[in-house]
């Protein structure tokens, strides 16, 4: 007989999730056979950034995340860069570029050992407190001395993490939210005393990632090996690139790219489109490509179940991601799977890193960081990158000399999507299909799929409307109140 | 009791040249809140021994777990909610503070004390924790110490060095 599990909020991710997973039985085994996906918050950055300055969006974007929020600088500042019509000196594009992987490894650290690790380990007499219980122990679980092994590292990995920001801080000022990057380029010079501080902390970092995340990541795979024949999704994969390595625009460390329906394919991002079908905005707010797109919540609408749009690509579910930026690179080959999400997670870490150690000889003290620009009267802009999580997009319009619309697509947007116009699932939702649950009361094979797309839905501000406690937690934030 | 893998070749390397620490904690939005950190921002014009690191910790929880983790002693600086007078200080360890009432819906509601229970669960507990507590005076939006605050940041700064050279004499001792 079937039956309905809701988890919410899912925890060990960042932000508000909510996923629905319906599980019977399907020749003698329990396993999922639907599953939804939900966004369960609205802040409404889009509108926000409706009226004002464009040079403010750099600034504002950023707080969409605290975990991602360089990436977000970046995909502002290329798009004020082509709104404007400038490009970055050299320095101002290799700055950015290692600040923003500072920005990566800090997160993929985090999503191994602090997000996804104890899924996988009973620390049931090791961690016994608020953040780590409550919490699901199921009989597969690693136990003893190798669930020691898989934890022992993850002190280590918090002051790596913390080294990590410092080092991106180097060139960012501070981070999370760095106030560094501008549009032409970046405002902190380069001496080589910063770039020696950045290099010391980078060759530390390296070696934890060679010796020891590498190895962890490595440990988990061999002891859970059916993760690898376990969600899988939609098998399609898509990536913006990132990491420009010149000035060209079309040069860069990982390529964009995508694998759809069993074969590579070229990346136009004009052939993005989101829908809207299952979420909570108006019905003209779908079927738009983003420099188009619309945000009008109304969160009353039926059969509508997440604040996350659907976008699609070419009407086909795509994943976005390490793995996705991997293979369509020709790094990773594995397959598609929760397990390849996390070793090529790892994998994506050691290039990134060392690569960051050749920028570092390619920046030349004392000269020019950033272009000087003017506001257009009148523009447009698009700026693409990849967050840690997935391709990233900003669209811009720009009149009056202010911004009158600004969209976004975040990676988990696509990952985390609902179903959308031909009732095709996203690919969480995808990959939660056939997963089998041993246990109805600890259903941690669900956080296991999840937790392989590392979500960032973001953090919310939760308003509940007046009179209306009957309708649980659904927000709404009002527009004109920033 | 928690047995951690023995390959942390990783964890402590900077604890082992720093088994000192000073810590400030604290909102500097929040004027005399953040009476902690302007405390350790004063003290990095005095000369302290090689074993001593002073650290900003600033409105960390979570975060402190690896700031704190095998340091011999902890002195940390932060203004306390305590039945004393405005601009009183107050020598406390850990055992004498009340717990939040942490929910478990957030990490943003870990403060100083269960970073200290965590990093202990995690098998890195400091050896020994001393607080000096300032009652405020002001807590309203404001990047300055009210005056009253303002002018005992050297008597504690005194504090501070008196409760080190305790420190490095058990040590010699």
């Amino acid at each position: 007989m079937a039956t309905t599990i809701t988890i919410d909020p899912i925890t060990r991710i960042e932000g508000h999730l909510e996923i629905e997973v319906t599980i019977d039985d399907v020749n003698r085994q329990q396993q999922i056979v639907d599953a939804k996906s939900g966004g369960t918050m609205f802040r409404g950055f889009e509108i926000i950034l409706a009226g004002r300055d464009p040079r403010d969006a750099a600034q504002y974007t950023q707080r969409i995340c605290g975990v991602c929020p360089v990436s977000h600088a970046l995909a502002a500042c290329l798009n004020l860069d082509n709104a404007f019509g400038i490009a970055p000196p050299d320095n101002g594009r290799i700055l950015r570029n290692l600040v923003l992987g500072a920005n990566f490894i800090q997160s993929h650290i985090l999503h191994f050992y602090h997000l996804s690790v104890l899924d996988y380990v009973d620390t049931t007499g090791l961690l016994d407190m608020s953040p780590w219980t409550p919490r699901y122990v199921t009989a597969d679980m690693a136990t003893g001395s190798t669930a020691s092994t898989l934890v022992g590292n993850y002190v280590a990995a918090l002051a790596m993490r913390r080294k990590s920001h410092q080092m991106g801080a180097v060139f960012g000022g501070k981070l999370p939210c760095t106030g560094s990057f501008v549009v032409g380029g970046c405002t902190e010079v380069v001496t080589a005393e910063k770039v020696a501080d950045f290099r010391s902390l980078l060759t530390e970092l390296r070696s934890f990632i060679d010796n020891t995340y590498l190895s962890d990541a490595s440990t988990l795979a061999s002891l859970f090996p059916s993760y690898y024949t376990l969600g899988v999704g939609s098998g399609n994969l898509l990536a913006f690139g990132v990491f420009d390595l010149d000035g060209s625009g079309t040069h860069k460390l990982l390529d964009g790219g995508r694998y759809t329906d069993g074969a590579p394919a070229a990346f136009n991002p004009a052939e993005i489109t989101e829908y809207v079908t299952h979420s909570w905005y108006t019905p003209e707010c779908g079927n738009k490509h983003p420099s188009v797109g619309e945000t009008v919540p109304d969160p009353d609408k039926a059969d509508a179940y997440t604040w996350l749009k659907a976008p699609r690509y070419l009407n086909k579910v795509h994943e976005l991601g390490p793995l996705a930026r991997m293979w369509v690179n020709g790094e990773y080959t594995n397959g598609i799977s929760a397990m390849d999400r996390i070793v090529a997670r790892a994998q994506e870490t050691k290039k990134i890193a060392d690569a960051m150690d050749g920028w570092l000889d390619e920046l030349v003290p004392g000269a020019p960081v950033y272009q000087q620009s003017t506001i257009p009267e009148q523009a447009t802009g698009v700026g693409l990158t990849e967050a840690p999580r997935g391709g990233l997009g900003h669209w811009m319009d720009i009149d009056n000399s202010v911004i009158t619309r600004y969209q976004v697509i975040t990676p988990t947007a696509w990952n985390a999507s609902p179903r959308d116009h031909l009732e095709q699932m996203g690919p969480v939702e995808a990959a939660l299909v056939g997963v089998p649950v041993a246990d109805l009361n600890q259903p941690v094979e669900v956080l296991r799929v999840v937790h392989s797309f590392d979500p960032c839905l973001a953090c919310a501000v939760h308003m509940v409307r007046p009179g209306d406690r009957a309708r649980g937690t659904k927000v709404l934030i009002h527009p004109g109140i920033a | 009791m928690m047995m951690l893998s023995e390959t942390q070749q990783h964890r402590g390397v900077q604890t082992q040249s720093c088994p000192i620490l000073v810590l400030g904690l604290g909102n500097i939005l929040l004027r005399d809140e953040g009476v902690g950190v302007r405390v350790v921002e004063a003290m990095e014009r005095v000369d302290l021994s090689p074993g001593v690191e002073i650290i900003d910790g600033a409105t960390a929880g979570f975060d402190l777990i690896d700031v704190l983790a095998d340091r011999r002693k902890v002195i940390v600086i932060d203004a306390i909610d305590g039945q004393c007078e405005p601009g009183t200080v107050i020598r406390l360890t850990p055992e004498d503070l009340v717990p939040q009432g942490n929910r478990g819906v957030s990490l943003h509601e870990m403060g100083l004390l269960e970073a200290l229970t965590a990093a202990g669960q995690l098998g890195v507990a400091p050896d020994e924790v001393v607080i000096f507590g300032v009652r405020p005076n002001n807590v309203s939006c404001g990047l300055d110490l009210s005056l009253e605050i303002a002018r005992l940041v050297p008597a504690i700064i005194e504090l501070v060095l008196a409760e080190l050279e305790v420190t490095e004499n058990k040590d010699e001792g």
